[in-house]
């Protein structure tokens, strides 16, 4: 027998193709398989008989209904065999099905197989498992779909940029920065306010340095022109072992809670300035006090009562949120310390006016004196003695005033003191010093009369 | 402490305790009260007319700053103290080198930063 490399035979090119196709056929975990045009099969692989769980001949020669596919399942290959059929075209598609395997998902490519004659002979078919690639790819469509739906729920505003920050994007969430998209390259000097573009930049480079988080709070110029707090934070996305390639960030407006932040340290600094205020008053009192007695008893007393008066002015200033009091509750704190059960020893009546803080203290002090003088020597201590006090809006000199008068009656007889005291000085020049006005106190025989006259503004009464 | 020459002390103070505070403490550290104000305004109108050596300058009157008051006083070379019940915090680069007492300050407090004053001067 005569040798040649064409020649047909166990030794030729062309045998020994074929015994590599079938090896290949055997062994391969993709399904091979081959439909006449009768829709039945002729060719099964070893993958695809294992994945039936049959053998060569329990399965060749049938169709898929044969075999024990679904109906809808073996229905559906049968039109697509007569596709390929009648376009001569493959066709692809994807299945589940419940093999040996369990339920898989199946990637599928049925292509015609031409005969001599230029005919269709065949449909040869070869399919893959695809269940793992379809789970993944399932997952990370979820997972892409969560995040994008965080970035739209989220009111920060979300970035990304560059490894060095020389792009960045906003890539979604709060519209702080108008429309998104690509900032400019110059955002730094644009966005950024001037003050903190310093602290920016210092944060960036140490991020990058150290490959951690961004972190800064710091203004930046908004939609609207205006400057806004943000508190930033961006993490670096790098691969295991490399450089970063990335950073991921999101920037909180937390203008509101600066502004808030602010406000209470000037309310602090308010606060500060106020007790330090006070604590100089009472330390005025004191001296004022103790120098006007040689009985430590009695300017104890005394020092208590006006420290007393000093406290309920305080509270009820801050009743009014220390921005104005009423003048009836002015006068009413004043005297509370002097008003007994019966009521009957003071007459108020006034038109409805409001002082402002510091001039309602002193105020309030001065009544006070007025009061404890009236109780050790005039009106008050008499049981028939009684205090008008009463206010009025005069015109002096042009000037719309407020005329207050204190007049006691029903006393002792009045004996004008020797020298003036703490009480007195209080009064007339306290009085004028605050409330910018005049003011005559008059010991007169019949009782005490304290005059107070200050010019008014719109909103109370002027220095 | 003598009541010699340069002993006026000029008050700007909006609580008027605190002006008879200083009335009182003053004359027992040898100074005489050369008038007191209680704002901007009549701290300027007071410089006017009075004749001052010193002056005690509350920062805060009434809510308004007393800086205005601070430098006429510098113009017309009267040296000058700050009282405030804020801190050192809250005044303007050009009175950087002026002298803070906080409030309430103590009478040798008040007695150092007056006899400092002076013989800076």
């Amino acid at each position: 027998m005569e040798s040649s490399p064409l020649a047909a035979g166990p030794g030729s090119p062309a045998e020994q193709r074929v015994r590599l196709y079938e090896t290949l056929l055997q062994v391969t975990p993709d399904l091979v398989y081959m439909w006449d045009l009768q829709h039945r099969f002729t060719y099964a692989n070893a993958a695809l008989l294992a994945m039936w769980g049959m053998s060569w001949d329990e399965a060749i020669g049938k169709n898929c209904l044969e075999i024990g596919y679904e109906p809808w399942h073996a229905a559906m290959h049968d039109r697509e065999i007569d596709q390929v059929v009648a376009t001569r075209l493959p066709v692809r598609g994807d299945v589940p099905f419940n093999g040996t395997n369990g339920r898989r998902i199946y990637d599928y490519l049925l292509t015609p197989v031409i005969g001599p004659d230029g005919e269709v002979e065949a449909v040869a078919g070869t399919t893959r498992d695809v269940t793992e690639r379809k789970l993944h790819e399932d997952a990370r469509r979820r997972s892409e779909e969560r995040l994008a739906a965080m970035v739209d729920a989220t009111t920060d505003l979300v970035y990304r940029t560059n490894a060095d920050w020389t792009e960045v994007d906003i890539v979604g969430g709060s519209l702080l920065l108008g429309a998104h998209g690509t900032l400019t390259p110059d955002w730094l000097e644009v966005l950024i306010h001037p003050d903190d573009r310093a602290l920016v930049s210092n944060e960036m480079a140490r991020a990058q340095a150290t490959a951690t988080p961004f972190k800064a709070e710091h203004r930046v110029r908004n939609d609207s022109g205006q400057w806004s707090w943000v508190s930033s934070r961006a993490v670096p996305i790098r691969p295991i072992g490399g450089q970063i390639t990335e950073w991921f960030g999101a920037a909180t407006d937390i203008t509101e809670r600066k502004a808030h932040e602010e406000r209470q340290r000037l309310l602090l600094d308010e606060l500060n300035h106020r007790v330090k205020n006070t604590l100089a008053i009472v330390q005025s009192i004191a001296l004022q006090t103790l120098k006007a007695s040689d009985d430590p008893a009695l300017a104890y007393d005394r020092f208590e009562s006006r420290l007393h008066v000093l406290t309920q002015a305080h509270d009820m200033l801050t009743r009014k949120h220390w921005v104005r009091a009423p003048l009836d509750e002015i006068v009413r704190t004043a005297i509370a310390p002097c008003v007994r059960d019966d009521g009957e020893r003071f007459v108020l009546q006034g038109f409805p006016i409001d002082l402002d803080p510091q001039r309602a203290l002193a105020l309030t002090m001065a009544l006070h004196e007025l009061c404890t003088n009236a109780m050790r020597y005039g009106a008050l201590s008499a049981e028939t003695g009684r205090v008008d006090i009463r206010w009025t809006r005069e015109t002096h000199e042009g000037r719309d005033c407020l005329v207050l008068r204190w007049e006691e009656q029903g006393g002792p007889p009045v004996v004008a003191p020797v020298r003036r005291g703490f009480g007195a000085r209080l009064i007339e020049r306290g009085l004028r010093h605050d409330l910018g006005g005049h003011v005559s106190l008059d010991f007169l025989p019949t009782g005490v009369v304290c005059e107070i006259t200050a010019p008014l503004n719109k909103e109370g009464v002027a220095a | 402490m003598t009541a010699d020459a340069a002993n006026r002390v000029f008050i700007v103070e909006d609580e008027f305790m605190l002006v008879m505070l200083l009335e009182e403490l003053l004359p027992t550290l040898g100074y005489a009260v050369a008038g007191s104000a209680a704002s901007v305004e009549q701290a300027l109108t007071g410089l006017e007319a009075g004749e001052i050596d010193l002056a005690v300058v509350d920062v805060n009157l009434a809510g308004n700053e007393s800086f205005p008051v601070a430098d006429a006083l510098r113009e017309r070379g009267i040296p000058f103290l700050f009282t405030t019940g804020y801190g050192q915090q809250g005044l303007p680069e050009r009175f950087a080198d002026a002298p803070v007492l906080a409030k309430p300050y103590r009478r040798h407090d008040i007695e150092a930063a007056l006899a400092q004053l002076r013989t800076a001067h």
